[in-house]
Protein backbone atom coordinates (compact mmCIF):
# COMPACT_ATOMS: atom_id res chain seq x y z
CA UNK A 1 0.00 0.00 0.00
CA UNK A 2 1.01 3.57 -0.67
CA UNK A 3 1.66 4.70 2.92
CA UNK A 4 0.54 8.17 1.82
CA UNK A 5 -2.78 8.31 3.61
CA UNK A 6 -3.64 11.13 5.94
CA UNK A 7 -6.29 12.31 8.34
CA UNK A 8 -7.73 15.38 6.64
CA UNK A 9 -10.11 16.40 9.42
CA UNK A 10 -11.43 15.42 12.80
CA UNK A 11 -14.62 16.44 14.52
CA UNK A 12 -16.74 16.09 17.59
CA UNK A 13 -20.22 15.30 16.35
CA UNK A 14 -23.37 14.59 18.40
CA UNK A 15 -24.40 10.95 18.59
CA UNK A 16 -27.88 11.18 20.12
CA UNK A 17 -30.68 10.34 17.66
CA UNK A 18 -32.58 13.58 18.15
CA UNK A 19 -30.82 15.48 15.38
CA UNK A 20 -31.60 12.76 12.84
CA UNK A 21 -35.20 12.67 14.02
CA UNK A 22 -35.39 16.45 13.69
CA UNK A 23 -34.43 16.27 10.02
CA UNK A 24 -37.02 13.59 9.19
CA UNK A 25 -34.91 11.98 6.48
CA UNK A 26 -36.57 9.29 4.37
CA UNK A 27 -34.51 6.56 6.06
CA UNK A 28 -36.00 7.36 9.46
CA UNK A 29 -39.59 6.30 10.17
CA UNK A 30 -40.58 8.85 12.85
CA UNK A 31 -41.48 12.32 11.57
CA UNK A 32 -40.77 15.53 13.43
CA UNK A 33 -41.55 19.22 13.21
CA UNK A 34 -37.89 20.17 13.55
CA UNK A 35 -35.92 21.07 16.63
CA UNK A 36 -32.27 21.53 17.68
CA UNK A 37 -31.70 23.84 14.69
CA UNK A 38 -28.50 25.45 15.94
CA UNK A 39 -26.78 22.09 16.26
CA UNK A 40 -28.15 20.94 12.92
CA UNK A 41 -27.00 24.11 11.17
CA UNK A 42 -23.58 23.53 12.73
CA UNK A 43 -23.56 20.02 11.32
CA UNK A 44 -24.46 21.42 7.90
CA UNK A 45 -21.57 23.89 8.03
CA UNK A 46 -19.16 21.14 9.04
CA UNK A 47 -20.57 18.86 6.35
CA UNK A 48 -19.94 21.47 3.67
CA UNK A 49 -16.41 22.01 4.87
CA UNK A 50 -15.46 18.39 5.20
CA UNK A 51 -17.09 16.97 2.09
CA UNK A 52 -15.21 19.58 0.05
CA UNK A 53 -12.07 17.73 1.05
CA UNK A 54 -13.28 14.65 -0.86
CA UNK A 55 -12.55 12.16 1.90
CA UNK A 56 -12.28 8.46 1.06
CA UNK A 57 -13.59 7.27 4.40
CA UNK A 58 -15.31 8.46 7.60
CA UNK A 59 -14.20 6.83 10.85
CA UNK A 60 -16.73 6.87 13.67
CA UNK A 61 -16.10 5.97 17.27
CA UNK A 62 -19.48 4.96 18.62
CA UNK A 63 -20.46 5.29 22.28
CA UNK A 64 -23.33 2.84 21.79
CA UNK A 65 -21.33 -0.13 20.50
CA UNK A 66 -20.17 -1.18 23.94
CA UNK A 67 -17.70 -4.02 24.11
CA UNK A 68 -16.48 -5.71 27.28
CA UNK A 69 -13.30 -7.13 25.88
CA UNK A 70 -11.06 -4.99 23.71
CA UNK A 71 -11.66 -2.60 20.84
CA UNK A 72 -13.69 -3.80 17.89
CA UNK A 73 -14.06 -2.68 14.27
CA UNK A 74 -16.53 -3.69 11.59
CA UNK A 75 -15.07 -6.18 9.14
CA UNK A 76 -17.90 -6.60 6.62
CA UNK A 77 -17.69 -4.66 3.38
CA UNK A 78 -21.39 -3.81 3.24
CA UNK A 79 -24.09 -3.65 5.90
CA UNK A 80 -27.76 -3.32 5.29
CA UNK A 81 -30.51 -3.33 7.86
CA UNK A 82 -32.80 -1.46 10.20
CA UNK A 83 -31.55 0.10 13.40
CA UNK A 84 -33.71 1.18 16.33
CA UNK A 85 -32.31 3.33 19.10
CA UNK A 86 -32.55 1.34 22.35
CA UNK A 87 -33.17 4.45 24.48
CA UNK A 88 -35.26 6.54 22.09
CA UNK A 89 -37.09 3.96 19.95
CA UNK A 90 -39.78 6.51 19.14
CA UNK A 91 -37.19 8.84 17.55
CA UNK A 92 -34.84 6.60 15.61
CA UNK A 93 -36.02 3.72 13.44
CA UNK A 94 -33.57 3.95 10.63
CA UNK A 95 -33.07 1.88 7.49
CA UNK A 96 -29.45 1.75 6.32
CA UNK A 97 -27.32 0.43 3.52
CA UNK A 98 -23.70 1.41 4.08
CA UNK A 99 -20.34 0.51 2.67
CA UNK A 100 -17.66 -0.34 5.19
CA UNK A 101 -13.97 0.17 4.50
CA UNK A 102 -13.16 -3.29 5.80
CA UNK A 103 -9.58 -3.09 4.59
CA UNK A 104 -8.95 -0.06 6.79
CA UNK A 105 -10.77 -1.78 9.67
CA UNK A 106 -8.32 -4.67 9.45
CA UNK A 107 -5.38 -2.30 9.30
CA UNK A 108 -6.57 -0.53 12.46
CA UNK A 109 -6.91 -3.89 14.18
CA UNK A 110 -3.39 -4.87 13.09
CA UNK A 111 -1.87 -1.58 14.22
CA UNK A 112 -3.81 -1.68 17.48
CA UNK A 113 -2.36 -5.08 18.26
CA UNK A 114 1.10 -3.66 17.68
CA UNK A 115 0.27 -1.12 20.39
CA UNK A 116 -0.58 -3.99 22.71
CA UNK A 117 -4.35 -3.47 22.46
CA UNK A 118 -6.88 -6.26 22.34
CA UNK A 119 -8.54 -5.85 18.92
CA UNK A 120 -11.35 -7.79 17.24
CA UNK A 121 -12.92 -7.56 13.80
CA UNK A 122 -16.69 -8.10 13.59
CA UNK A 123 -17.78 -10.25 10.65
CA UNK A 124 -21.17 -11.60 11.68
CA UNK A 125 -23.57 -10.69 8.82
CA UNK A 126 -26.56 -10.53 11.23
CA UNK A 127 -24.97 -7.74 13.27
CA UNK A 128 -27.07 -4.57 13.47
CA UNK A 129 -25.34 -1.20 13.26
CA UNK A 130 -25.92 0.89 16.36
CA UNK A 131 -27.94 4.09 16.21
CA UNK A 132 -25.15 6.34 17.49
CA UNK A 133 -22.68 5.50 14.74
CA UNK A 134 -25.44 5.87 12.15
CA UNK A 135 -26.54 9.20 13.62
CA UNK A 136 -23.02 10.66 13.61
CA UNK A 137 -22.32 9.37 10.11
CA UNK A 138 -25.66 10.65 8.84
CA UNK A 139 -25.09 14.14 10.21
CA UNK A 140 -21.86 14.42 8.28
CA UNK A 141 -22.82 12.58 5.13
CA UNK A 142 -26.55 11.90 4.80
CA UNK A 143 -26.05 10.32 1.37
CA UNK A 144 -23.94 7.56 2.92
CA UNK A 145 -21.93 7.48 -0.31
CA UNK A 146 -18.56 7.47 1.46
CA UNK A 147 -17.42 4.25 3.15
CA UNK A 148 -17.30 4.26 6.93
CA UNK A 149 -15.30 2.51 9.61
CA UNK A 150 -16.90 2.06 13.02
CA UNK A 151 -14.90 1.50 16.19
CA UNK A 152 -16.52 0.23 19.38
CA UNK A 153 -16.30 1.76 22.84
CA UNK A 154 -14.42 -0.51 25.14
CA UNK A 155 -16.63 -0.61 28.21
CA UNK A 156 -13.80 -1.93 30.35
CA UNK A 157 -11.94 1.33 29.77
CA UNK A 158 -14.59 3.10 31.77
CA UNK A 159 -13.72 0.92 34.76
CA UNK A 160 -10.03 1.72 34.57
CA UNK A 161 -8.65 4.79 36.26
CA UNK A 162 -9.26 7.82 34.11
CA UNK A 163 -5.55 8.08 33.30
CA UNK A 164 -5.32 4.41 32.30
CA UNK A 165 -8.42 4.71 30.13
CA UNK A 166 -7.03 7.80 28.40
CA UNK A 167 -3.77 5.98 27.77
CA UNK A 168 -5.66 3.09 26.17
CA UNK A 169 -7.53 5.50 23.90
CA UNK A 170 -4.30 7.34 23.10
CA UNK A 171 -2.83 4.08 21.82
CA UNK A 172 -5.93 3.44 19.74
CA UNK A 173 -5.56 6.91 18.25
CA UNK A 174 -1.93 6.27 17.35
CA UNK A 175 -2.89 2.94 15.79
CA UNK A 176 -5.69 4.61 13.82
CA UNK A 177 -3.38 7.30 12.48
CA UNK A 178 -0.79 4.74 11.39
CA UNK A 179 -3.44 2.57 9.75
CA UNK A 180 -4.80 5.54 7.80
CA UNK A 181 -1.29 6.43 6.62
CA UNK A 182 -0.63 2.86 5.48
CA UNK A 183 -4.01 2.66 3.73
CA UNK A 184 -3.40 5.66 1.49
CA UNK A 185 -6.89 6.96 2.39
CA UNK A 186 -7.99 10.54 3.02
CA UNK A 187 -9.81 10.02 6.28
CA UNK A 188 -12.14 12.05 8.48
CA UNK A 189 -12.44 11.10 12.15
CA UNK A 190 -15.76 11.54 13.93
CA UNK A 191 -15.89 11.35 17.69
CA UNK A 192 -19.53 10.60 18.49
CA UNK A 193 -19.34 12.35 21.79
CA UNK A 194 -21.45 14.71 23.84
CA UNK A 195 -19.72 17.15 26.18
CA UNK A 196 -21.44 17.30 29.58
CA UNK A 197 -23.78 14.35 29.93
CA UNK A 198 -26.21 14.94 32.79
CA UNK A 199 -29.63 14.74 31.23
CA UNK A 200 -33.28 15.03 32.08
CA UNK A 201 -35.09 11.78 32.75
CA UNK A 202 -38.41 12.98 31.42
CA UNK A 203 -39.11 13.95 27.84
CA UNK A 204 -41.62 16.58 26.81
CA UNK A 205 -44.73 15.18 25.14
CA UNK A 206 -43.45 16.62 21.87
CA UNK A 207 -39.76 15.62 21.79
CA UNK A 208 -38.87 18.57 19.55
CA UNK A 209 -40.60 21.12 21.80
CA UNK A 210 -37.71 23.55 22.06
CA UNK A 211 -39.38 25.52 24.82
CA UNK A 212 -38.38 22.56 27.05
CA UNK A 213 -34.80 22.23 25.87
CA UNK A 214 -31.96 23.70 27.91
CA UNK A 215 -28.66 22.64 29.42
CA UNK A 216 -29.17 20.51 32.53
CA UNK A 217 -27.50 22.96 34.91
CA UNK A 218 -25.19 25.93 35.04
CA UNK A 219 -22.23 23.88 36.23
CA UNK A 220 -22.43 21.74 33.09
CA UNK A 221 -22.65 24.85 30.96
CA UNK A 222 -19.54 26.31 32.58
CA UNK A 223 -17.60 23.09 32.04
CA UNK A 224 -18.70 22.89 28.42
CA UNK A 225 -17.61 26.47 27.81
CA UNK A 226 -14.25 25.82 29.44
CA UNK A 227 -13.69 22.78 27.23
CA UNK A 228 -14.69 24.65 24.08
CA UNK A 229 -12.43 27.56 25.06
CA UNK A 230 -9.46 25.22 25.33
CA UNK A 231 -10.27 23.66 21.99
CA UNK A 232 -10.60 27.06 20.32
CA UNK A 233 -7.21 28.01 21.72
CA UNK A 234 -5.53 24.78 20.61
CA UNK A 235 -4.87 23.64 24.18
CA UNK A 236 -5.66 19.98 23.55
CA UNK A 237 -2.86 18.52 25.69
CA UNK A 238 -4.00 20.66 28.58
CA UNK A 239 -7.54 19.52 27.99
CA UNK A 240 -6.55 15.87 28.14
CA UNK A 241 -4.91 16.58 31.50
CA UNK A 242 -8.18 18.14 32.68
CA UNK A 243 -10.41 15.39 31.34
CA UNK A 244 -10.66 13.43 34.62
CA UNK A 245 -12.08 16.52 36.33
CA UNK A 246 -14.42 17.21 33.43
CA UNK A 247 -15.63 13.62 33.37
CA UNK A 248 -16.33 13.65 37.09
CA UNK A 249 -17.95 17.07 37.24
CA UNK A 250 -20.12 16.84 34.15
CA UNK A 251 -20.76 13.08 33.94
CA UNK A 252 -19.06 13.31 30.56
CA UNK A 253 -17.91 10.39 28.44
CA UNK A 254 -14.74 11.21 26.59
CA UNK A 255 -13.36 7.98 25.13
CA UNK A 256 -13.98 9.02 21.55
CA UNK A 257 -12.62 12.46 22.29
CA UNK A 258 -9.29 11.11 23.55
CA UNK A 259 -9.06 8.71 20.61
CA UNK A 260 -9.56 11.48 18.09
CA UNK A 261 -7.20 13.99 19.69
CA UNK A 262 -4.52 11.31 19.87
CA UNK A 263 -5.04 10.35 16.22
CA UNK A 264 -4.68 14.05 15.34
CA UNK A 265 -1.53 14.14 17.48
CA UNK A 266 -3.04 16.66 19.90
CA UNK A 267 -3.44 19.65 17.59
CA UNK A 268 -2.16 23.01 18.81
CA UNK A 269 -4.08 25.01 16.25
CA UNK A 270 -7.55 26.44 17.06
CA UNK A 271 -10.52 24.19 16.47
CA UNK A 272 -13.56 25.62 14.71
CA UNK A 273 -16.67 25.44 16.90
CA UNK A 274 -19.57 25.30 14.47
CA UNK A 275 -22.30 25.00 17.10
CA UNK A 276 -23.13 24.35 20.72
CA UNK A 277 -26.49 23.32 22.13
CA UNK A 278 -28.24 20.93 24.44
CA UNK A 279 -30.04 17.66 23.74
CA UNK A 280 -32.32 16.55 26.61
CA UNK A 281 -30.06 18.58 28.84
CA UNK A 282 -26.68 17.21 27.71
CA UNK A 283 -24.08 19.55 26.23
CA UNK A 284 -23.33 18.96 22.57
CA UNK A 285 -21.08 20.67 20.08
CA UNK A 286 -19.95 20.41 16.50
CA UNK A 287 -16.21 21.05 16.54
CA UNK A 288 -13.90 20.73 13.55
CA UNK A 289 -10.18 20.34 13.23
CA UNK A 290 -9.22 21.17 9.65
CA UNK A 291 -6.16 18.99 9.85
CA UNK A 292 -5.24 19.16 6.23
CA UNK A 293 -5.04 22.94 6.19
CA UNK A 294 -3.08 23.09 9.42
CA UNK A 295 -0.69 20.34 8.49
CA UNK A 296 1.07 22.59 5.99
CA UNK A 297 4.68 23.03 7.19
CA UNK A 298 5.33 26.08 9.38
CA UNK A 299 7.54 27.68 6.74
CA UNK A 300 4.52 27.82 4.45
CA UNK A 301 2.42 29.59 7.04
CA UNK A 302 0.74 26.66 8.79
CA UNK A 303 1.89 24.34 11.51
CA UNK A 304 0.32 22.25 14.22
CA UNK B 1 -41.97 -6.06 62.19
CA UNK B 2 -41.13 -9.12 60.16
CA UNK B 3 -43.00 -9.10 56.90
CA UNK B 4 -44.37 -12.17 55.24
CA UNK B 5 -45.39 -12.94 51.74
CA UNK B 6 -49.14 -13.21 51.91
CA UNK B 7 -50.62 -16.57 51.08
CA UNK B 8 -52.10 -16.87 47.65
CA UNK B 9 -49.07 -15.19 46.18
CA UNK B 10 -49.17 -15.43 42.38
CA UNK B 11 -45.58 -16.63 42.09
CA UNK B 12 -44.44 -20.13 41.26
CA UNK B 13 -40.75 -19.35 41.70
CA UNK B 14 -38.09 -16.70 41.16
CA UNK B 15 -34.84 -17.41 39.37
CA UNK B 16 -31.66 -15.44 39.02
CA UNK B 17 -29.72 -16.41 35.91
CA UNK B 18 -26.70 -15.04 34.03
CA UNK B 19 -27.22 -13.40 30.65
CA UNK B 20 -23.99 -13.84 28.73
CA UNK B 21 -24.16 -15.64 25.39
CA UNK B 22 -21.43 -18.21 26.10
CA UNK B 23 -23.77 -20.59 27.89
CA UNK B 24 -26.23 -20.60 25.01
CA UNK B 25 -23.88 -20.52 22.03
CA UNK B 26 -20.66 -22.18 23.12
CA UNK B 27 -21.23 -24.50 26.10
CA UNK B 28 -18.87 -27.07 24.64
CA UNK B 29 -15.87 -24.76 24.99
CA UNK B 30 -15.73 -24.75 28.77
CA UNK B 31 -16.77 -27.22 31.45
CA UNK B 32 -18.10 -24.26 33.47
CA UNK B 33 -20.27 -23.01 30.60
CA UNK B 34 -21.52 -26.55 30.02
CA UNK B 35 -22.35 -26.89 33.70
CA UNK B 36 -24.33 -23.64 33.62
CA UNK B 37 -26.15 -24.85 30.54
CA UNK B 38 -27.18 -27.98 32.43
CA UNK B 39 -28.41 -25.81 35.30
CA UNK B 40 -30.50 -23.74 32.88
CA UNK B 41 -31.91 -27.01 31.57
CA UNK B 42 -32.98 -28.03 35.07
CA UNK B 43 -34.66 -24.67 35.61
CA UNK B 44 -36.38 -24.89 32.24
CA UNK B 45 -37.87 -28.25 33.28
CA UNK B 46 -39.00 -26.82 36.61
CA UNK B 47 -40.77 -24.00 34.83
CA UNK B 48 -42.40 -26.39 32.41
CA UNK B 49 -43.65 -28.55 35.26
CA UNK B 50 -44.91 -25.58 37.26
CA UNK B 51 -48.34 -24.01 36.97
CA UNK B 52 -46.90 -20.68 35.84
CA UNK B 53 -49.06 -18.89 33.31
CA UNK B 54 -46.59 -16.18 32.37
CA UNK B 55 -42.90 -15.35 32.70
CA UNK B 56 -41.78 -11.96 33.97
CA UNK B 57 -38.25 -10.86 33.11
CA UNK B 58 -36.07 -8.05 34.43
CA UNK B 59 -32.65 -7.91 32.83
CA UNK B 60 -29.74 -5.83 34.09
CA UNK B 61 -28.59 -5.57 30.47
CA UNK B 62 -31.71 -3.74 29.37
CA UNK B 63 -30.96 -0.16 30.39
CA UNK B 64 -33.23 2.82 30.20
CA UNK B 65 -32.05 6.31 31.11
CA UNK B 66 -35.49 7.93 30.84
CA UNK B 67 -37.69 6.10 33.33
CA UNK B 68 -38.84 2.55 32.61
CA UNK B 69 -39.50 0.61 29.44
CA UNK B 70 -42.02 -2.20 29.31
CA UNK B 71 -42.33 -4.31 26.20
CA UNK B 72 -45.75 -3.93 24.66
CA UNK B 73 -45.35 -5.43 21.19
CA UNK B 74 -47.50 -8.59 20.98
CA UNK B 75 -44.82 -10.64 19.29
CA UNK B 76 -41.12 -10.13 18.71
CA UNK B 77 -39.24 -12.36 16.35
CA UNK B 78 -35.73 -11.36 15.34
CA UNK B 79 -32.14 -12.43 15.27
CA UNK B 80 -29.86 -11.00 17.91
CA UNK B 81 -26.08 -10.70 17.75
CA UNK B 82 -24.10 -9.97 20.88
CA UNK B 83 -22.03 -6.79 20.48
CA UNK B 84 -18.92 -8.43 21.93
CA UNK B 85 -19.10 -12.17 21.28
CA UNK B 86 -20.62 -12.09 17.78
CA UNK B 87 -18.23 -14.79 16.61
CA UNK B 88 -20.15 -17.34 18.70
CA UNK B 89 -23.05 -16.93 16.30
CA UNK B 90 -26.45 -15.31 15.95
CA UNK B 91 -29.43 -15.92 18.25
CA UNK B 92 -32.82 -16.21 16.57
CA UNK B 93 -35.53 -15.62 19.16
CA UNK B 94 -39.23 -15.24 19.61
CA UNK B 95 -41.15 -13.56 22.41
CA UNK B 96 -44.90 -13.71 22.81
CA UNK B 97 -45.64 -10.69 24.97
CA UNK B 98 -48.48 -10.52 27.47
CA UNK B 99 -49.58 -7.05 26.44
CA UNK B 100 -52.45 -7.00 28.94
CA UNK B 101 -50.05 -7.44 31.80
CA UNK B 102 -47.71 -4.90 30.24
CA UNK B 103 -50.53 -2.39 30.41
CA UNK B 104 -51.50 -3.38 33.94
CA UNK B 105 -47.93 -3.00 35.17
CA UNK B 106 -47.45 0.29 33.31
CA UNK B 107 -50.63 1.65 34.88
CA UNK B 108 -49.43 0.72 38.37
CA UNK B 109 -46.11 2.46 37.78
CA UNK B 110 -47.75 5.55 36.34
CA UNK B 111 -50.04 5.77 39.36
CA UNK B 112 -46.92 5.89 41.50
CA UNK B 113 -45.60 8.75 39.40
CA UNK B 114 -42.95 6.89 37.43
CA UNK B 115 -42.14 7.61 33.82
CA UNK B 116 -42.99 4.55 31.73
CA UNK B 117 -42.77 3.95 28.01
CA UNK B 118 -44.58 1.06 26.37
CA UNK B 119 -42.04 -0.15 23.81
CA UNK B 120 -43.62 -1.13 20.54
CA UNK B 121 -42.17 -2.14 17.21
CA UNK B 122 -41.01 -5.57 16.11
CA UNK B 123 -37.48 -4.31 15.48
CA UNK B 124 -36.74 -3.08 18.98
CA UNK B 125 -33.23 -4.30 19.87
CA UNK B 126 -33.54 -6.53 22.90
CA UNK B 127 -30.52 -7.07 25.12
CA UNK B 128 -28.41 -10.22 25.04
CA UNK B 129 -29.45 -11.20 28.58
CA UNK B 130 -33.18 -11.29 27.89
CA UNK B 131 -32.65 -13.19 24.66
CA UNK B 132 -30.33 -15.75 26.26
CA UNK B 133 -32.72 -16.34 29.15
CA UNK B 134 -35.73 -16.71 26.87
CA UNK B 135 -33.84 -19.07 24.56
CA UNK B 136 -32.86 -21.34 27.42
CA UNK B 137 -35.88 -21.12 29.72
CA UNK B 138 -38.87 -20.55 27.46
CA UNK B 139 -37.53 -21.57 24.06
CA UNK B 140 -40.81 -22.06 22.24
CA UNK B 141 -42.34 -18.99 23.84
CA UNK B 142 -44.84 -21.36 25.48
CA UNK B 143 -45.40 -18.86 28.26
CA UNK B 144 -46.29 -15.30 27.36
CA UNK B 145 -43.64 -12.94 28.66
CA UNK B 146 -43.41 -9.51 30.14
CA UNK B 147 -40.21 -7.49 30.48
CA UNK B 148 -39.17 -4.35 32.29
CA UNK B 149 -35.95 -2.41 31.83
CA UNK B 150 -33.48 -1.30 34.49
CA UNK B 151 -33.67 2.44 35.00
CA UNK B 152 -30.03 3.46 35.16
CA UNK B 153 -30.47 6.20 37.71
CA UNK B 154 -32.94 4.57 40.07
CA UNK B 155 -31.77 4.03 43.63
CA UNK B 156 -32.78 1.36 46.10
CA UNK B 157 -36.08 2.75 47.33
CA UNK B 158 -37.30 3.50 43.84
CA UNK B 159 -36.30 0.08 42.55
CA UNK B 160 -38.02 -1.61 45.49
CA UNK B 161 -41.19 0.37 44.70
CA UNK B 162 -41.05 -0.65 41.06
CA UNK B 163 -40.77 -4.28 42.18
CA UNK B 164 -43.70 -3.86 44.57
CA UNK B 165 -45.77 -2.45 41.74
CA UNK B 166 -45.07 -5.61 39.75
CA UNK B 167 -46.60 -7.69 42.55
CA UNK B 168 -49.61 -5.37 42.79
CA UNK B 169 -50.12 -5.70 39.06
CA UNK B 170 -49.76 -9.48 39.21
CA UNK B 171 -52.34 -9.77 42.00
CA UNK B 172 -54.80 -7.62 40.10
CA UNK B 173 -54.11 -9.48 36.88
CA UNK B 174 -54.71 -12.82 38.55
CA UNK B 175 -52.20 -14.95 36.67
CA UNK B 176 -49.42 -17.00 38.23
CA UNK B 177 -45.97 -15.91 37.14
CA UNK B 178 -42.48 -17.25 37.20
CA UNK B 179 -40.05 -14.37 37.72
CA UNK B 180 -36.60 -14.33 36.12
CA UNK B 181 -33.93 -11.79 36.99
CA UNK B 182 -31.22 -11.81 34.35
CA UNK B 183 -28.15 -10.70 36.28
CA UNK B 184 -24.59 -11.76 36.69
CA UNK B 185 -22.83 -11.83 40.06
CA UNK B 186 -19.40 -10.15 40.00
CA UNK B 187 -18.89 -8.52 36.63
CA UNK B 188 -15.15 -8.01 36.31
CA UNK B 189 -14.49 -9.33 32.81
CA UNK B 190 -11.16 -10.71 31.70
CA UNK B 191 -9.97 -7.92 29.44
CA UNK B 192 -8.00 -10.10 27.01
CA UNK B 193 -8.78 -13.19 24.98
CA UNK B 194 -8.78 -16.24 27.19
CA UNK B 195 -8.81 -19.96 26.62
CA UNK B 196 -12.41 -20.82 27.57
CA UNK B 197 -11.30 -24.06 29.22
CA UNK B 198 -9.14 -21.93 31.55
CA UNK B 199 -11.95 -19.51 32.46
CA UNK B 200 -11.91 -18.52 36.14
CA UNK B 201 -13.34 -15.79 38.36
CA UNK B 202 -11.03 -12.87 37.62
CA UNK B 203 -10.57 -11.78 41.22
CA UNK B 204 -10.27 -13.84 44.40
CA UNK B 205 -12.15 -11.13 46.31
CA UNK B 206 -15.00 -11.26 43.81
CA UNK B 207 -15.11 -15.04 44.18
CA UNK B 208 -15.22 -14.79 47.96
CA UNK B 209 -18.05 -12.27 47.82
CA UNK B 210 -19.97 -14.27 45.23
CA UNK B 211 -19.84 -17.31 47.48
CA UNK B 212 -21.00 -15.29 50.48
CA UNK B 213 -23.99 -14.03 48.50
CA UNK B 214 -24.74 -17.49 47.14
CA UNK B 215 -24.74 -18.91 50.66
CA UNK B 216 -27.47 -16.41 51.59
CA UNK B 217 -29.45 -17.25 48.47
CA UNK B 218 -29.11 -20.93 49.31
CA UNK B 219 -30.88 -20.20 52.61
CA UNK B 220 -33.55 -18.20 50.81
CA UNK B 221 -32.43 -14.95 52.47
CA UNK B 222 -33.35 -12.57 49.67
CA UNK B 223 -33.87 -9.59 51.98
CA UNK B 224 -30.39 -10.03 53.43
CA UNK B 225 -28.91 -10.12 49.94
CA UNK B 226 -30.87 -6.98 49.12
CA UNK B 227 -29.42 -5.22 52.17
CA UNK B 228 -25.91 -6.35 51.32
CA UNK B 229 -26.18 -5.40 47.64
CA UNK B 230 -24.44 -2.00 47.90
CA UNK B 231 -21.45 -3.43 49.72
CA UNK B 232 -21.36 -6.46 47.44
CA UNK B 233 -21.48 -4.17 44.43
CA UNK B 234 -18.62 -2.09 45.77
CA UNK B 235 -16.42 -5.00 46.76
CA UNK B 236 -17.09 -7.34 43.86
CA UNK B 237 -18.20 -5.04 41.07
CA UNK B 238 -21.58 -6.76 41.02
CA UNK B 239 -23.60 -6.57 37.84
CA UNK B 240 -25.21 -3.11 37.61
CA UNK B 241 -24.81 -2.65 41.35
CA UNK B 242 -26.89 -5.83 41.82
CA UNK B 243 -29.95 -3.60 41.67
CA UNK B 244 -31.96 -6.31 39.95
CA UNK B 245 -32.15 -7.89 43.39
CA UNK B 246 -33.84 -4.79 44.79
CA UNK B 247 -36.54 -5.09 42.17
CA UNK B 248 -37.03 -8.75 43.12
CA UNK B 249 -37.01 -7.90 46.81
CA UNK B 250 -39.72 -5.28 46.26
CA UNK B 251 -41.77 -7.76 44.28
CA UNK B 252 -41.43 -10.28 47.10
CA UNK B 253 -42.56 -7.85 49.84
CA UNK B 254 -39.00 -7.34 51.10
CA UNK B 255 -39.00 -10.69 52.85
CA UNK B 256 -36.83 -13.76 53.10
CA UNK B 257 -39.73 -16.18 53.11
CA UNK B 258 -38.17 -18.51 50.59
CA UNK B 259 -36.60 -21.84 50.17
CA UNK B 260 -33.43 -21.24 48.21
CA UNK B 261 -31.44 -23.38 45.85
CA UNK B 262 -28.16 -22.62 44.12
CA UNK B 263 -28.12 -24.75 41.01
CA UNK B 264 -24.68 -23.71 39.86
CA UNK B 265 -21.91 -21.16 40.15
CA UNK B 266 -19.27 -20.81 37.44
CA UNK B 267 -17.04 -18.23 35.76
CA UNK B 268 -17.96 -16.73 32.41
CA UNK B 269 -15.08 -14.72 30.99
CA UNK B 270 -13.93 -13.84 34.48
CA UNK B 271 -17.34 -12.79 35.78
CA UNK B 272 -19.36 -14.73 38.32
CA UNK B 273 -22.43 -16.52 36.97
CA UNK B 274 -24.94 -18.22 39.24
CA UNK B 275 -28.17 -20.04 38.53
CA UNK B 276 -30.33 -19.59 41.61
CA UNK B 277 -33.89 -20.50 42.53
CA UNK B 278 -36.09 -18.96 45.22
CA UNK B 279 -39.38 -20.65 46.07
CA UNK B 280 -41.99 -18.79 48.14
CA UNK B 281 -42.90 -20.61 51.37
CA UNK B 282 -46.41 -19.22 51.27
CA UNK B 283 -48.37 -19.97 48.14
Amino acid sequence: MANTGRIVAGAIVPHLPHLVYAESPPQNEPRSEGGWEVLRWGCQRFRKSVLAKKPDVLLVQSPYWLTHVGHHVLGLSRMEGFSVDPFFPHLFRFGYDVTIDAELSHLIADEGRKEGLMMKVMKNPDFTLDSASLASAYLVNPAFDIPIVVLSSNHTCSRLSSQAAQEEMRKLGVATRRAVEISGRRAVLLAGNSLSFRHFTKEPDIPEDMSQERIFDHNQYLWDMEVLKMLREGRTRELVDCLPDFLAAAQARAGAFAWMLSALDFPRYPAEVHAYGSIIGTGNAVVEWDHERHSIPLAAGGGR
Amino acid sequence: MKMQIASGVPLTACYIVPGLPHVLLAPERSSGWRSLRNAFETVRREIEESDAEMILYASTQWHSPMGYFILAEPELERTHVDPNWYEFGSIPYRFRIDTEFAKAYSDELKQLGFTVRAVKGRDYPLDTGSVVAQSLLNPDSRLPASMISCHLYAGKEETLSVGEAAMTALRKYGKRAVVVIVSGLSSRFETKEIEPAQDRISSATDDEWNRRILALFGEGRLEDVSSLAPEYARRANADLGFKGIWWLSGLCARTSEFTGRVFDYQPVWGTGAGVIGLYPKYR
